[in-house]
């Protein structure tokens, strides 16, 4: 009887470890399923496209190579490129930050009577929208936004969900602080900008860098509104995409020696770069704002 | 009378002085509202400015007529496109790509959220989180060229142990049937580090008494997983499938381009509304002077609005069926 409860403790300790080696092993095998790709596109820039076009992409490529970062910083190309982006996201996440949080801030006060007029204004058209084709045409031929820089960053500057949980954050600021400052006859401008702002810091980081990650990988309007005569604004994602597609019509055309498949692998990296060594720094507060943003819906 | 009359008077004043008050409200509080004025100014331009351009979808576009001027057709954009070819293949796409995505996604985030949270290692734990995470901070093209290493014609991963087996490589690029469940898989190894993050977050809140509770009375690990955890998790799971049914007819547009790009092969089966769309407006409006039809694009467009009006309210009349309280509105 005894030794019976000890051996099936027993089985149960060693199914348990079993078990735990199972979930290990799955999540391994999940994270290479992430890491090996990582590695394998920068194995592939750093091949000789003579290996790559007579073996395939390859982990232990036969011969090393520069040539697809020689052939990719030929011209200044990535580096107007990269340009665009950078000004796009720092203008952008500027711009969406301060007018979302100025707004929140409005709609957060009890004593503004619109205030509730304003938040429904925000919140219709994510109900109900005039659809793509009127937006497309709206800035387009009305605006005469397209190939401009602004097409970058106007379209996408006010959230209605950033604004939201802005608000929601203000309004658990306790009502004393800025009271207080009313009290001594501050204004609007100096309440928002001496007492709420520097208080509300973990929102505004939250949405600061969820913003900020939109922009860097956003290449929708570049789609929509530059057009081929306008290389000089294609952002950073819209060029790889285009340099993909150059490459899958040059392999077509007339044989010019380009070392597109590392070439390709090569400009991969280059975009990919800073978001991986950004990651490890940032990543915490990004799960902390998808709870945030999770639990409120 | 006096007594009521008094009443009167009193109950009248501050109703009054409030309409007053409301009226100067604007002008009181001038400095607060002005603080609100270029979000609502940029609002407005991309949000509300388009809305009068919905009858395009009723007329006739013509250049020189612009919304207001070109003539109206009734229904006969919609006829057109109705009774068309590409109407049901591309309802089609929607359903089969957002269908499994929110199948597959979900199930893989609950599950992998539960198996995490059954690991002892608490750094193990996050270095798993932290690595499945990566892939949400890639853009839709980062994800759609990792699939290529693998899937590659010439050159895939895939293909080369094929070759090396001695078997024939597959031309996934060929073959429009394999991509809806490829891009499933892909949406899935983009999100799962989202979803699990979620789902786990809400597996943490759970009062760790209610297990302990159940183990005294003897329930499994799987017993505790079934008739707790999941339960639990009800709540959760239903409102990310209702957002994520509310979310299907907008943002996919560069995650299926980035995997179809120009290759027409894929069409059959991965073109969607939005897709659909930039073929008709925005390359056919590349050359110079080429006509691009907004009326149909915009009556196009608003099938696609009505269609996804139909989905989340039917989505939220089943879980309204099943638990009211669960429902969203």
């Amino acid at each position: 009887m005894n030794g019976n409860t000890i051996s099936s403790t027993d089985l149960n300790n060693k199914s348990r470890r079993l078990g735990q080696a199972l979930i290990h092993l799955l999540f391994i095998l999940l994270c290479s399923l992430i890491i090996l790709p990582m590695l394998l596109s920068v194995i592939v820039s750093f091949s000789s496209e003579a290996s790559v076009l007579q073996f395939g992409y390859s982990f232990f490529p036969d011969k090393w190579s520069l040539e697809a970062y020689r052939y990719v910083f030929r011209d200044n190309s990535i580096f107007t490129a990269y340009g665009v982006t950078i000004f796009v996201t720092v203008a952008g996440t500027f711009l969406s930050v301060l007018l979302c949080s100025l707004c929140g801030f409005v709609i957060s006060r009890p004593m503004l009577k619109y205030r509730n007029f304003i938040a429904m204004f925000l919140y219709i058209p994510t109900i109900v929208g005039a659809g793509l084709i009127p937006w497309y045409y709206t800035i387009k031929e009305v605006l005469h936004l397209s190939n401009t820089l602004w097409v970058l960053i106007l379209p996408s500057l006010i959230s209605t969900y950033n604004i939201f949980l802005i608000r929601n954050y203000y309004k658990g600021i306790p009502s004393s602080f800025s009271e207080a400052a009313e009290i001594e006859g501050a204004g609007p401008f100096t309440v928002f900008f001496r007492v709420i702002f520097p208080l509300a810091m973990p929102i505004t980081a939250t949405v600061l860098l969820f913003v900020a990650l939109g922009y860097w990988n956003d290449w929708f309007n570049a789609t929509w509104f530059i057009d081929f005569n306008h290389k000089e604004l294609y952002p950073l994602q819209y060029y790889l995409f285009k340099t993909w597609q150059r490459f899958n019509s040059a392999s077509e055309g007339t044989g010019q020696v380009v070392p597109m498949e590392t070439g390709y692998m090569a400009t991969m990296f280059v975009t990919m770069g800073p978001i991986v060594l950004v990651y490890p720094f940032v990543q915490k507060y990004f799960m902390k704002g998808l709870i945030v943003g999770g639990v409120k819906g | 009378m006096k007594v009521k009359n008094s009443e009167n008077a009193d109950h009248r004043a501050p109703n009054l002085r409030k309409i007053r008050f409301r009226r100067l409200e604007l002008i009181r509080y001038w400095r607060y509202y002005i603080l609100a004025l270029p979000a609502v100014a940029v609002f407005f331009l991309f949000a509300y400015l388009p809305l009068p351009g919905i009858i395009l979808a009723f007329k006739k576009y013509t250049v020189t007529g612009g919304i207001f001027g070109s003539p109206w057709v009734g229904f006969d954009n919609f006829k057109a496109f109705f009774t068309g070819a590409n109407i049901l293949r591309i309802t089609r796409n929607i359903l089969i790509i957002n269908g499994g995505n929110i199948i597959v996604g979900t199930v893989s985030s609950v599950a992998g959220a539960i198996l995490i949270n059954e690991l002892f290692s608490k750094r193990a734990q996050k270095i798993y989180q932290n690595i499945l995470f990566l892939p949400t901070f890639f853009s839709a093209l980062l994800v759609a060229k990792f699939f290529n290493l693998l899937l590659n014609n010439d050159y895939g991963i895939i293909n080369g142990i094929l070759k090396v087996s001695g078997l024939d490589p597959v031309m996934w690029y060929d073959h429009p049937w394999y991509w809806p469940f490829i891009i499933v898989i892909a949406n899935t190894w983009k999100g799962l580090g989202n979803g699990l993050i979620i789902y786990l977050a809400s597996i943490i809140a759970i009062d760790e008494s209610v297990y302990e509770a159940a183990r005294i009375d003897g329930a499994t690990e799987r017993q505790q997983i079934f008739r707790i955890t999941l339960p639990l998790l009800k709540p959760v799971i239903v409102l990310q499938f209702l957002l994520s049914v509310g979310r299907i007819f907008s943002g996919d547009f560069l995650f299926i381009y980035s995997f179809m790009g120009d290759n027409y092969k894929l069409k059959e089966t991965l073109d969607i509304i939005e897709t659909y769309l930039f073929n008709n407006v925005v390359a056919a409006g590349s050359g110079n002077n080429a006509y691009v039809d907004y009326g149909m694009s915009t009556a196009i467009g608003l099938y696609q609005t009505a269609l996804g009006f139909i989905l989340i309210f039917t989505a939220n009349t089943i879980v309204k069926i099943k638990d009211k309280e669960l429902a969203l509105f």
